[in-house]
């Protein structure tokens, strides 16, 4: 018994022509004279491709209507009319820009009179509405206990002393009878408002005095690593040099170098020493 | 059967919205529509063509060509709404269902059956429908629009030899069905 699954894998392709396909599929060939195979197939395609029945055009009315309504509506349809549609009305361009303008003055106006315009804005408005008759208040009048105060420098009253510091400040630092350390402690006491304690720990005639080092320097480090030569070499420099030397200040050897460098060659004893 | 030189004048009378003329085209055109979009969707089909049409009538001033070219326009436009159909995802939805409903129609156990039935049309639309997608649309391009090869690679978006070769392979595989079937099928 053969099945189906079996019957497909028994059967070959039955042979046809790349022409041959073309022409049955373009209805020229009849199913007797078709390849081996291929008759039912032509059959088949002709049941396909056969005259419209009346159950497929049963539609035509109704389909016919709407495409005609569609091509109506179209093509009675004014664009400059539908453009309009969506603007309820035409403004041209002078009626625009005068209609902007109407509605900037109404609403400035109404700001003028809640006195919600800038202070200087206000007072011009306060003063023009006067004219045609309407009371609007000034740009103080509405500031309560905080007037605005704004002008030139010349009208700005003096401002009480504790108001700022900045000015006082500003005189200390300009001010040619303190200088150094004094002036700089002035300064910074006003600043802080006298919490300030600099220049308090010292003396400006200590300033410039040089600061003493807890250790010996490097002439200590340098004895120490030398096991003592480095101070023979460094008063060796230092006489040789006539007190340019400031030889010690380094390690050993190269507190001589520099002892050498500075007595430009005169410590003669230092150079014995060289390695 | 065509409007042939009458094609120039029924278009242009029928972008008037004159119905004489848009009767013309629907009666030329529309059954190779419908068919071409049942066979693939044969729930849906009807609506399609519908909506081909309305976007056919929406276009129609943009239209510029003969009959042929007008065939052509008229099943791309009808391919688009079937594939937006699909894309809507109502194929998976309702393809089991026509699956179904074709299994219920011409198969390959009952060809003769149904192809004896009234409607012969249908059973052979179904049996080239069964095909695989691509060697169905071929076959339905140019059974029932009439198309050469280079007019259905132009709608399908194939090269000529892609078309020739699907076309080449759904006549084969029908053959076979056919000669599995082992009866002949009768008009």
């Amino acid at each position: 018994m053969t099945f189906w699954s079996d019957m497909d894998s028994e059967m070959q392709p039955l042979p046809l022509e790349s022409d041959t396909a073309d022409r049955l599929l373009a209805g020229l060939v009849a199913p007797e004279g078709a390849p081996a195979g291929y008759g039912r197939v032509v059959r088949l395609l002709e049941a396909a491709s056969a005259e419209a029945s009346s159950e497929e055009l049963a539609r035509e009315p109704e389909t016919v209507a709407a495409m005609a309504a569609a091509l109506r509506l179209r093509v009675h349809r004014n664009p400059a009319a539908s453009r309009r549609s969506f603007v309820p009305f035409a403004l041209s361009r002078p009626r625009l820009t005068a209609a902007v303008l109407a509605a900037a003055f109404a609403a400035s106006c109404g700001m003028a009179s809640a006195g919600s315009l800038p202070g200087a804005a206000q007072d011009v408005a306060s003063e023009m509405l006067a004219k045609v008759g309407i009371t609007v208040p000034g740009a103080n009048e509405t500031a309560g206990t905080r007037p605005d105060v704004r002008g030139n420098s010349a009208s700005v009253p003096s401002r009480p002393a504790h108001v700022g510091k900045g000015s006082d400040i500003s005189e200390l630092a300009t001010t040619t009878e303190l200088t150094g350390i004094e002036k700089g402690a002035a300064i910074s006491t006003a600043a802080s408002g006298g919490k300030s304690r600099a220049g308090q720990h010292g003396s400006a005639s200590g300033a410039g005095a040089p600061v003493e080092t807890p250790n010996g320097g490097g002439t200590d480090t340098a004895d120490t690593a030398s096991g003592g030569k480095s101070s023979t070499g460094t008063s060796t420099a230092n006489t040789a040099s006539g007190g340019k030397s400031s030889a010690g200040s380094g390690n050993a050897s190269s507190g001589q170098e520099t002892a050498d460098a500075a007595s430009d060659g005169r410590s003669s004893e230092g150079q014995s020493h060289r390695p | 059967m065509s409007l042939g030189e009458q094609f120039a004048a029924v278009l242009a009378a029928a972008r008037t919205g004159a119905e004489w003329a848009l009767s013309a085209l629907y009666r030329e055109f529309h059954p190779g529509l419908l068919r071409y979009l049942r066979a693939q969707e044969p729930n849906d089909g009807e609506d399609l063509v519908s909506e081909t049409w309305l976007d056919a009538v929406a276009g129609l001033d943009r239209f510029q060509g003969g009959e042929w070219a007008f065939r052509r326009w008229l099943f791309t436009i009808a391919r688009r709404r079937l594939i937006d159909h699909r894309r809507r995802g109502e194929r998976m939805r309702r393809a089991s269902r026509s699956l179904d409903e074709f299994g219920q129609g011409p198969g390959p156990d009952d060809t003769e059956a149904a192809v004896l039935a009234a409607n012969e049309t249908e059973a052979a639309l179904a049996r080239i429908a069964a095909l695989p997608p691509g060697q169905a649309e071929v076959v339905l391009l140019r059974v029932l629009a009439g198309f050469e090869v280079a007019d259905v690679a132009k709608i399908v978006g194939k090269k000529p030899g892609a078309v020739r070769v699907l076309q080449h392979r759904a006549l084969q595989r029908l053959a076979e069905q056919l000669a599995r079937d082992g009866r002949p099928v009768t008009r």
